[in-house]
């Protein structure tokens, strides 16, 4: 054999200097051999017009687009093959891929449909032959590598440096870190800032921005009237401890976290705990949870230490976001569904915390980015040492019981333990009393179990019956109708035979039973007016059986005279017979003492049974299940998927985070853990380049409507780069100083003067920066959808402003269909991944099955019909209507102030007014209005106008 | 006032929108960095687009049969099936592999229904299929379908998104991103009667597409076709002279309000939106009111025959936003049921029932479509999520297969009386010329004059679109 072994080939497949020079000794090797010509003349004529014709269009060089990394118009490509290895092993058949594909046995190649059997028979002896082939070149598949040093340069990835504050010449502007930077920038410029928002329009900022709800005209009344210097700061810090806070800035949170109470996809399944996870993201900004904990509670919460079951409670809660996404799980191929659940946990975790879009090396290194595959599989291996899938044809999710005060567990515990034993002293006698039941050898076989000929009905009437019911021949048909028992597992003896069946004066008085055994046939006749003699069974005599498949109880209908009744037939072991006298008194004595232990058995299991019933009568209250991960068995590094196919394993991975944006030196990871405990601390550390940015940077975005980075979900190459780099590296610095506190970072931006300024812009503003990226002045933003519901029920007196924990509705099985009625905050609305709340929806609410860091804002025609007809609007408009008549029964001047007041915050400008009344008159001439209808007509106009819908 | 016929004339629509709204209309794009979205005018993403080449069709119908008809018992003729009943043969059950990696024998079952020829080409169908039949000179069969996913979940959002689990867009809000609206009063991509189940809304949903492009749902699988309404579209206490009213002072506040920013382009939008919105008050509901159509066009769909009467009102509403210029139009033959209605695994004998619900209402829309020259421009797409394997499961029933079906085409851009493509002699996998559901895909989206290849959209910092990066485009359909 002059080609290298075959087995060479694949050992060097990877290394594509050495394949090609191999590539090349085989081609001289085919040189000088005798059957070259031949064998080149093979592949001319058979080979190359094949793959030229299926092949090349997607695996050539000059392919539009090159399929599996597999090039087929080279010698050398051809051996080195593809993301799934060699194509073809010259010489065996049997191990060539290209072989298998054209057989459709691996890939189904070309797809397009199978090739003739004569020309893959071709291909065979082809490769039998060594696969000649003169075709020379190289393979030009280039793998090009990623250059982690050159990534590193990348801004993103650099370490967060402090910053030497400018400062501006506008002396105005130096009282704060944040106003230093951003007039610094605009200087450079020459732009100069807004006006200072009015002081109306600077409250209602406040209020939607930190609570998500409008200040009530008192509450504008009193700030207007508190001249002091800290009459801001005072409101701020009011509204950062209300427990509406975290209510509005929780949700920003559960949009990221991509929150939902149902697992969409396909077949959505109810997840009826998830609330629990929404109400601890609402505590924990309430709470002022440091951000670096809260990341560690969600990504390995299950893992901390806690100093108490509350915070147990709140860790292992914490993870449920690693279970919230859109799961397939009815998905067939189990492999599939967890390496797709592992997919969307790398996706979710990346986005949220560090805006990366990691997913993107799922099938090959990241496009953009400076992130390998083997970065993917390093965190997939972390993900697939924990354990979240719990098996069946639909799987499911993990759950925990919710830890429970000390005293409480102990209650739970000793009750636990005492059922324990009770169950098992059940399980023990239930055991003893099958084997008593084995050594007397009793079988019953329940009419269930018997073959029917003729039509038997089903009846339960009379109760007392063997199994679940009994069967009874109509009383018609006589003579077709018959039952028969075959008592295959009856170990061979003596047994006594009886039948079961209730007694009635309108049974038949002779019923045939006939009984086949060994020895032969016999039939007896059963009276069934009469009762059993045991109660429900009587007995038909002793035969012997020796345990073949001929014997059969068969009960016939035939020549009767009345019902006949069916129930079961019991077969109990016989003492031998005949048998010397005392042996049979010994046998019979032996019988009468098992009978007596199954009888004594049988009370003892009834009194435990009893006993259990009474007991669990005072169970403790059934212990709540979370949502919630755990550490898998056997955790593990795994290997790169190639091209991302679940079932095509490439090299093991050492489990890791993404290397280019890892200061220090790798972490290891233990070998018996996941590794999600250091991955949590990696994401949290004040040293990772990205998480505190990421963060700040979507705080910003809140509250301007526009992060300084406007891609806040991704920080990768395909993103944005920072508008004031300095000034998000000096809030990120901020963040971590403030032991990661969201309150402080929120105070300091919106007690900035840049926070504060009017959103009106002027011509040169506009002119020179478009998109207002340098802030000179504040973004004009639309309600979101949450904001104008809330809003709408505020002022119509309805929103109910408390709590809530669990608001699905008891006793629902499906999202489908689902109604939504009810009045409080948006917030604890049920999320439904294929069913939504209507208004939610319509204005902008994201999509639960992605993390979503910044909303759409969409203005469209269903928004409008909506504001326009829909019940809930117009309902809500009504009871504004109610209020203002109440409160000014005969002042329409007053009642459109006020209208102006509780829903913009301020009172009508002169036009407005004017058209108002106006509107008011007409209305009131032309139609037949009610003065109800009227003003419900006028506030619902207002609820649906601009400066509504707009903040300022 | 409008024509009770043609309640919503799509020339003259046309002309209105031209002089009107159309120009100003919505957005919703402007807020928003999008990266590469060059299809799009920031200014009104509704408009109607200029395709990227000269379409073959101008519109789909889509006819969804959901729960996967077998083939083998309608379109697909395999006379071998009734030489091999009950024979155990070894056969490769997706499921089965799906679940074990290996595979083993199945019992082969033959069709229940006889199979007759029909038509100058000669056809074979089914007689649950009879008034179908009788169209197989119209239509375009591909019967070398094949697609993704095993279950009813992944391969009915496979059909509809191109992918099992990725959050997508749904081929309707593809096509609308690509296309525009034809008629800027009524909904672009409409879908009637749609399912809850296996996906539910994700099938027409735009994921990460502006929500312009978000499909309209018509009444809902459970309620009756005849109860089908756009949601909010009446108002229920005033009349519309009231309405009107009320919106010039709505209008007259907004333009004050608009004042403080008139840069903000939203605002306008906001404006805009009021409008078109009141307009399609007026002209939306006249899609959904058949009182105008005539008893000869209600026998053709089968309305007033209880079997047919309910579908057969879905299909004459698919004509009608056809002819009123709605770009995408799914009918569903749909329940809310995690096994749907073709869903046979016992009892394959139920096929008659959803055979006689659907049969003479899709013909009846094919030769309403025809007469009215309704193909002309418009592409009729009859299919399920999957076919059904050949071989029994349990007694009488048939398993899903996603390995060969049977898809048909009619009307414009497609070959008429033409058959493509073909599975094995049992009917279980496709062998020749074989059509996977992407192709599909790719191959609509060409028959609307788009490069399936070129229709993309960043999303979390990568160009998506509707084929991944599969999709061939089978232009031997191509009339």
């Amino acid at each position: 054999m002059l080609l290298p072994e075959p087995g060479f080939f694949m050992i060097c497949r990877p290394v594509m200097i050495t394949l090609m020079i191999l590539g090349m000794i085989g081609i001289v090797d085919a040189e000088n051999t005798p059957q070259k010509d031949r064998g080149i003349e093979f592949f001319e004529a058979k080979i190359r017009p094949v793959l030229i014709q299926h092949c090349y269009e997607c695996h050539a060089a000059d392919s539009k687009s090159i399929r599996g990394g597999l090039l087929l118009d080279t010698r050398a490509g051809t051996l080195t093959g593809g993301d799934s290895g060699a194509a073809l092993v010259p010489g065996k058949p049997a191990e060539s891929l290209l072989l298998e594909s054209l057989r459709f046995e691996s890939f189904e190649m070309p797809p397009s449909g199978k090739l003739a059997p004569e020309i893959i028979a071709d291909f065979e002896t082809w490769i039998k032959m060594g696969a000649p082939d003169p075709r020379k070149g190289e393979s030009k598949v280039v793998r090009e590598s990623i250059d982690l040093e050159k990534g590193k340069q990348f801004w993103a990835f650099q370490p967060i440096q402090d910053q030497t504050l400018p400062t501006a010449s506008d002396t105005n502007w130096n009282h704060s870190g944040i106003d230093r930077l951003i007039r610094f920038a605009q200087e450079q410029k020459k732009l100069i800032p807004a006006a200072d928002a009015d002081r109306i329009t600077l409250i209602r900022r406040l209020y939607y921005d930190l609570i998500g709800l409008p200040p009530t005209p008192q509450q504008i009344d009193q700030f207007l009237n508190d001249k002091s210097e800290n009459a801001t700061a005072r409101v701020v810090d009011e509204l950062l401890a209300s427990p509406h806070f975290g209510e509005r800035w929780g949700r920003y949170w559960l949009d990221v976290a991509r929150y939902s109470q149902s697992s969409g996809g396909g077949r959505s399944l109810l997840y009826n705990s998830a609330w629990r996870y929404r109400n601890y993201v609402i505590e924990a900004f309430n709470k002022d949870k440091p951000f670096d904990q809260f990341i560690r509670e969600q990504i390995a919460g299950d893992l901390l230490e806690s100093k108490d079951y509350l915070q147990q409670q709140e860790q292992q809660l914490a993870t449920a976001f690693l279970l919230l996404g859109p799961t397939n799980y009815e998905q067939q191929d189990k492999e599939q569904l967890l390496m797709d659940v592992i997919d969307e946990q790398i996706q979710t975790v990346g986005r949220s915390f560090l805006a990366m879009t990691l997913g993107c090396a799922r099938c090959h290194d990241h496009k953009f980015d400076p992130i390998p595959a083997s970065d993917y599989y390093a965190l997939a291996g972390i993900f697939r040492s924990t354990k979240v899938l719990t098996p069946g044809n639909v799987s499911g999710w993990t759950k925990r019981p919710l830890p429970l005060p000390p005293e409480e567990q102990q209650t739970r515990d000793e009750f636990d333990q005492t059922m324990a034993s009770l169950i098992s002293r059940q399980k023990a006698s239930q055991k003893i009393l099958k084997s008593l039941e084995q050594e007397l050898n009793t079988i019953t076989l329940d009419d269930s179990s018997a073959t029917l000929v003729g039509d038997w009905k089903q009846s339960t009437f009379y109760k007392d019956f063997i199994g679940k019911g009994y069967i009874h021949d109509q009383h018609t048909a006589k003579g077709m109708k018959k039952v028969r028992f075959t008592p295959k597992q009856l170990k061979s003896g003596r047994y006594d035979v009886q039948l079961a069946y209730n007694s009635a004066e309108s049974r038949a008085s002779r019923v045939p039973v006939t009984i086949k055994t060994a020895k032969g046939k016999q039939t007896v006749y059963v009276n069934q007016r009469i009762q059993p003699t045991d109660g429900a069974f009587a007995s038909l005599g002793t035969f012997e059986f020796t345990g073949t498949k001929d014997e059969e109880v068969v009960v016939s209908n035939e020549g009767t005279d009345g019902f006949v009744i069916v129930d079961a037939i019991r077969f109990i072991s016989a003492p031998i017979d005949p048998a010397p006298e005392n042996q049979k008194q010994a046998a019979v004595t032996q019988y009468k003492q098992t009978l007596l232990k199954i009888e004594e058995t049988k009370a003892e299991i009834q009194t435990l049974t009893a006993a259990i019933k009474e007991k669990k009568k005072s169970a403790p209250p059934a212990v709540p299940e979370i949502m919630s991960v755990y550490e898998s068995e056997e955790p593990g590094d795994y290997h790169l998927l190639i091209r991302g196919d679940v079932h095509n394993l490439g090299k093991i991975v050492p489990r890791g985070f993404v290397t280019v944006a890892q200061s220090d030196a790798p972490v290891t990871i233990p070998s018996d853990a996941s590794g999600r405990f250091e991955l949590a601390q990696w994401v949290a550390s004040p040293q990772n380049p990205l998480t505190a940015r990421v963060y700040v940077n979507r705080i910003w975005h809140h509250l301007f409507g526009s992060g300084l980075v406007r891609t806040v979900d991704n920080f990768g190459i395909r993103g944005e780069t920072p508008s004031h780099p300095e000034l998000l590296d000096y809030l990120a610095l901020k963040l971590i100083e403030n032991k990661w506190s969201t309150k402080a970072m929120i105070r300091e931006i919106v007690l900035s003067k840049t926070y504060q300024l009017s959103s009106q812009s002027s011509e040169k503003q506009r002119e020179t920066d478009p998109d207002n990226r340098l802030f000179t002045h504040q973004n004009h933003r639309r309600l979101d959808a949450e904001a104008i519901r809330d809003t709408i029920l505020f002022v119509s007196g309805n929103l109910d402003l408390s709590q809530h924990d669990q608001t699905i509705k008891a006793d629902t099985t499906s999202e489908y269909g689902y109604q939504f009625n009810n009045h409080y905050r948006s917030v604890y609305i049920p999320v439904f991944r294929n069913r939504l709340h209507d208004l939610l929806a319509i204005f902008d609410f994201p999509d639960p099955n992605l993390s979503v860091g910044r909303r759409s804002t969409s203005t469209l025609s269903t928004q409008a019909l909506y504001l326009m007809n829909n019940p809930f609007v117009i309902e809500q408009s009504q009871s504004i209507a109610r209020r203002l008549m109440y409160e000014f029964p005969d002042d329409s001047s007053a009642r459109i102030d006020a209208l102006f007041r509780i829903t913009l915050g301020r009172l009508p400008e002169q036009t407005e007014k004017a058209n108002a009344e106006r509107f008011l008159n007409q209305s009131q001439v032309n139609g037949a209005l009610t003065q109800l209808e009227l003003w419900t007509a006028f506030s619902q106009t207002i609820l649906a106008c601009i400066d509504f819908r707009y903040i300022k | 006032m409008l024509d009770a016929n043609n309640p919503v004339s799509r020339r003259s629509l046309l002309r209105s929108s031209a002089c009107g709204f159309g120009s100003l209309a919505v957005s919703g794009l402007l807020s928003q960095a999008h990266g590469n979205t060059p299809r799009v005018s920031l200014k009104n993403p509704l408009a109607p687009q200029e395709p990227m080449f000269p379409p073959r069709a101008k519109r789909i119908i889509f006819i969804f049969m959901q729960g996967g008809p077998s083939h083998v018992d309608t379109f697909d003729y395999k006379p071998l099936l009734k030489k091999k009943d009950g024979e155990q043969l070894e056969f490769k059950d997706s499921r089965t592999i799906a679940k074990t990696g290996t595979f083993g024998k199945e019992q082969v079952m033959q069709s229940l229904w006889k199979f007759r020829q029909y038509g100058e080409t000669g056809h074979w169908v089914s007689d649950l299929f009879p008034e179908i039949g009788r169209q197989v000179d119209d239509l375009c069969f591909v019967h070398s379908m094949h697609t993704t996913g095993v279950a009813h979940g992944p391969s009915t959002l496979f059909l509809h998104t191109g992918t099992t689990n990725l959050i997508m867009p749904s081929i309707g809000s593809w096509i609308t991103y690509g296309l525009g609206n034809e008629n800027e009063n009524i909904p672009g991509f409409i879908t009637i009667s749609p399912s809850a189940s296996n996906g539910g809304p994700r099938n027409f949903s735009n994921a990460f597409l502006p929500s312009h492009y978000q499909g309209t749902a018509l009444g809902r699988a459970g309620q009756p076709a005849d109860k089908a309404r756009f949601n909010n579209i009446k108002n229920e206490q005033w009349s519309i002279s009231k309405q009107r009213q009320q919106l010039k002072l709505l209008q007259s506040l907004n333009q004050s309000q608009l004042q403080s920013h008139k840069e903000d382009d939203e605002l306008a939008a906001v404006i805009n939106s009021f409008e078109l919105a009141f307009r399609m008050q007026q002209h939306a509901p006249g899609l959904t009111d058949l009182t105008g159509e005539s008893k000869s066009t209600f026998d053709m769909y089968g309305i007033g025959q209880t079997e047919t009467d309910d579908f057969g009102r879905q299909c004459l509403l698919a004509r009608r936003m056809a002819e009123a210029g709605t770009r995408y139009i799914q009918v569903n033959y749909a329940d809310n049921g995690n096994t749907p209605r073709w869903d046979q695994h016992s009892k394959i004998q139920k096929h008659e029932i959803h055979a006689k619900a659907t049969d003479k209402p899709v013909a009846g829309l094919i030769q309403d479509m025809k007469q009215r020259g309704l193909l002309e421009d418009t592409l009729i797409w009859w299919g399920g999520e999957f076919g059904r394997n050949p071989f029994k499961q349990g007694v009488d029933g048939r398993d899903h297969n996603p390995k060969g079906f049977t898809h048909f085409l009619c009307g414009a851009g497609v070959k008429a009386g033409f058959s493509y493509g073909a599975t094995d002699e049992f009917g279980h996998e496709a062998v020749e010329n074989k059509v996977h559901m992407h192709d599909m895909h790719a191959t609509l989206l060409h028959l609307l004059g788009i490069d399936h290849e070129r229709l993309t959209y960043r999303h979390a910092g990568r160009d998506f679109r509707l084929t991944d990066v599969e999709g061939h485009v089978v232009t031997d359909l191509f009339a």
